[in-house]
């Protein structure tokens, strides 16, 4: 899942980076209302985590010239103003969620998964194809009742295939959602993790669940399939 | 506690009471001094009817025995027309002893026998007279006469008198006219006390014996010419010596005074009873008066009570509502619900002060709330990032590269915490008076250049240049830390809000008395708008946070308090080329002192 973090406060910055990108997030940041804007039009975002007091543009201005515009990436306002004015107001101008500052980690994760539930439309955080779950709460996975490691970079692949399960997924969806702005985009970085994924989910199993559609992409094996 | 209702009804009834009472007391007063009035007259006219009372039964008792004297004279009196018989009446008589001289004397009187014989002896005619006198009821004797020859010799009396005599005053038997009663109390010796009348009268004489006699007699012969003489005047009087031709007789008639007393006793007690009476009327009549006032008082007094206690609920009304209003008041709601366009004038002025003490109240609590706000916001920032790097380093193993990286971080958010909360005591210690001025002599110049050594580095990392214009040194007694942090400031927001590659120019010198200060950028300027709000607490130009320069918009509101407290002024110019902020303190001179040094390294 790809997140954009805009938010002024460099250490703050730095901190929820690393946090969300070790559980498995692709992370953007933007240090101001401009750059923030601008990445929001250029890439397709799951979640945007803003702040309201920005330099330049600030948060409500931004979120509120997007849902004009038409942008439908969800909206987390993340903010140290707890007034319950601003809430509604943050909400009302189109924000799915508002945390305020200080948080829990946690907590910010579990509303980032329920975001990412309703884009897809999930409301069970359990995701079932044929014999395997993937509890995206738990970040655990599990096939034929046998447990499964990934990595979490594995685990953020098997979870968009899973979220997108029997439609194709091209290499550069994948791409879009799973690595952000800083990572090299070399050619074959997909393919490596699908076949990492592929070697830990369907090689003990049957029938296999990673399907390659030659020319498109990769796809999870649907319930009709 | 004390009850304006309480207090107003009770001074309005001990007014009402005396007010009540006074007006009583006079109406009292006055009306019974009216009836006292009315009593005396009506007392007067008792007495004057008593006396006139008196007077009609003296008088009635007086014509009682004048009506019996006249009646006894009557008797006694007599006359006689026998001239017919007068020669034989002569003869008759000259054949009597004592006839013959006194016979030519009657003929020349032309009297007759009769009368003389009635002239001798009265007591004769007189005999009936007893049947005068009424019998007593009681036997004992009310009513007395006696007839008295002119010389007072007793002719009758009554046989009430028994052994009594009544007495003709000598004086009065000679000169009192005849026909005119005389009246006198007499006491009758051991008898009772009586009312006496004393009547002369004449015995009369035929007309024509008269004239002889009197043409005989009076050697001036003048003839008796007119009427016979009216009754009270005296008749002509004839007389050879002492004998009288026309006789007076006196009757005396009496009748017991106690009588009389008996009667005004009497009426002296009816009119005791009729002034008790009055008396008992007017006393009556007060003591109705009396009973009508204090019915009256206690109707008014409880009618105006009532009223009074109406008067004064509507009255205390109006500050019933503003009490009622005032106690709607609370921290949430700071209006005063109040409809001021019936309020009564003299609750005007109070609602109003009240209305901008609340209003002000209000806006203190909302700047106090925004205030709170503000801190709130600038602290959980830096907060939230300190606590989610310490949670992001807590997840997992991490090597010691990431954790200095992290605590680095942590320690940036720490000071940035901790710088304002210094700021936020740095004003609270002078809101509350106990940030003093802590006065050395002090080279301002000098100071000014070590302040803007200290701020370059990060200028020169903005690439913006500071220029120092300060040739001679300003050698005052000041405050250096605080003039280093007002410096301090000023250079922080003239780097921040510069424009790339800009300058600033700080300037130091000495002007009429005082030093002065200025800082100019090269920045973007500050709105008209924004530069009547940049020395409030928490105000930004630019509401967005500039997370490398935590000032919270507290840096100006810092400096213009330490600027006043110094007794110096600052103002600002800006356009679009730039902002200058002019600083303008006291220059008092140094005490010969060496110039702190150790200042500086306090105020940064």
């Amino acid at each position: 899942m790809r997140l954009l973090l805009v938010e002024d406060h460099k250490p703050l910055i730095r901190s929820l980076k690393r946090g969300l990108e070790e559980e498995g997030f692709a992370v953007d940041t933007a240090e101001d209302g401009e750059e923030g804007d601008y990445k929001a039009h250029s890439a397709n975002y799951d979640v945007i985590i803003l702040d309201l007091m920005l330099p330049k543009i600030d948060g409500l201005t931004l979120l509120k010239n997007w849902r004009q515009e038409g942008l439908k990436m969800h909206v987390l306002v993340l903010t140290a103003r707890d007034a319950t004015d601003d809430k509604v107001k943050g909400l009302d101008l189109g924000a799915d969620d508002y945390l305020t500052k200080p948080f829990q980690l946690e907590e910010l994760l579990a509303r980032l998964r329920a975001l990412v539930r309703r884009k897809h439309e999930v409301k069970d955080p359990v995701l079932r194809v044929h014999d395997l779950e993937i509890d995206t709460a738990a970040r655990t996975v599990r096939r034929s009742g046998r447990a499964i490691h990934l990595t979490p970079r594995e685990f953020a692949l098997l979870q968009f295939l899973a979220y997108n399960q029997g439609k194709v997924v091209t290499r550069s969806m994948i791409w879009d959602h799973l690595y952000d702005e800083q990572d090299e985009n070399t050619s074959n970085v997909v393919d490596v993790y699908i076949r990492y994924l592929r070697t830990k989910i369907d090689k003990d199993f049957e029938p296999p669940l990673i399907l390659t559609r030659w020319g498109e992409g990769y796809m999870l094996r649907g319930v009709n399939d | 506690m004390k009850s304006i209702r309480l207090s107003l009804v009770l001074y309005f009834l001990v007014l009402l009471a005396g007010a009540l009472g006074a007006v009583s007391w006079l109406v009292y007063e006055s009306t019974s001094r009216t009836l006292r009035k009315r009593e005396l007259r009506m007392q007067e006219l008792v007495h004057a009817q008593y006396q006139a009372s008196c007077h009609e039964k003296r008088t009635a008792l007086d014509q009682r025995v004048l009506g019996q004297a006249q009646t006894l004279a009557s008797m006694a009196r007599t006359t006689h027309h026998l001239e017919s018989l007068l020669p034989l009446g002569m003869l008759g008589a000259a054949t009597m002893p004592q006839g013959q001289y006194l016979v030519p004397l009657w003929l020349a009187e032309g009297t007759n026998i009769k009368m003389m014989t009635d002239l001798r002896s009265p007591e004769v005619h007189l005999k009936s007279a007893e049947d005068l006198i009424p019998e007593p009821p009681d036997g004992k004797p009310q009513e007395y006469y006696e007839v008295f020859r002119s010389q007072g010799q007793s002719l009758a009396r009554s046989k009430s008198l028994a052994d009594q005599h009544f007495l003709l005053d000598e004086d009065f038997q000679k000169n009192a006219p005849a026909e005119v009663p005389h009246f006198d109390d007499v006491d009758l010796g051991t008898g009772p006390k009586v009312r006496r009348v004393t009547l002369k009268f004449h015995v009369k004489r035929e007309r024509g014996a008269q004239i002889a006699l009197h043409w005989l007699l009076q050697p001036k012969r003048t003839f008796f010419k007119g009427p016979s003489p009216r009754p009270g005047s005296n008749p002509p009087r004839f007389g050879l010596g002492n004998y009288e031709f026309s006789p007076a007789l006196f009757v005396q008639y009496a009748r017991d005074s106690a009588l009389l007393g008996a009667d005004l006793q009497s009426l002296g007690k009816q009119r005791d009873e009729q002034l008790a009476a009055l008396e008992d009327e007017t006393l009556a009549d007060l003591a109705n008066l009396r009973q009508k006032l204090w019915w009256i008082s206690l109707a008014t007094f409880l009618g105006i009570l009532t009223g009074s206690l109406l008067l004064i609920h509507l009255g205390l009304a109006p500050l019933a509502r503003l009490s009622d209003a005032v106690s709607r008041v609370s921290p949430r709601d700071f209006r005063l619900k109040l409809d001021t366009k019936n309020l009564p004038r003299e609750l005007l002025p109070i609602a109003d002060r009240l209305g901008q003490t609340l209003e002000q109240l209000k806006q203190a609590f909302a700047r106090e709330k925004q205030a709170t706000a503000d801190i709130s916001h600038e602290l959980r920032t830096p907060l939230a990032a300190l606590l989610t790097t310490v949670e992001v380093a807590l997840r997992k193993q991490r090597t010691p590269e990431q954790y200095r990286e992290m605590l680095e971080d942590c320690q940036y958010s720490g000071q940035q915490m901790m710088q304002l909360v210094e700021r936020l005591m740095a004003l609270a210690r002078l809101d509350s008076g106990a940030d003093r001025l802590q006065t050395g002599p002090v080279d301002v110049a000098d100071l000014a250049r070590k302040c803007a050594n200290l701020v370059r580095p990060l200028a020169e990392a903005r690439g913006v240049t500071i220029a120092l214009h300060a040739d001679k040194p300003v050698r005052v007694q000041a405050d250096s830390v605080k003039i280093c942090e007002v410096l301090n400031n000023l250079l922080h927001n003239a780097i921040q809000y510069n424009k790339p590659n800009g300058s600033i120019d700080l300037s130091v010198h000495r002007e009429n008395g005082h030093v002065l200060l200025e800082v100019s950028d090269t920045g973007i300027g500050i709105s008209a708008e924004a530069r009547g709000h940049i020395f409030e607490r928490f105000y930004r130009a630019d509401p967005s946070r500039h997370s490398d320069t935590p000032n919270a918009g507290l840096g100006l509101s810092i400096v213009k308090s330490y600027i006043d407290l110094m007794g110096g002024k600052i103002d600002v110019d800006s356009s679009s080329a730039g902002s200058t902020f002019r600083v303008q303190v006291p220059a008092v001179e140094p005490s010969p002192e060496p110039i702190m040094q150790t200042g500086i390294r306090a105020a940064v």
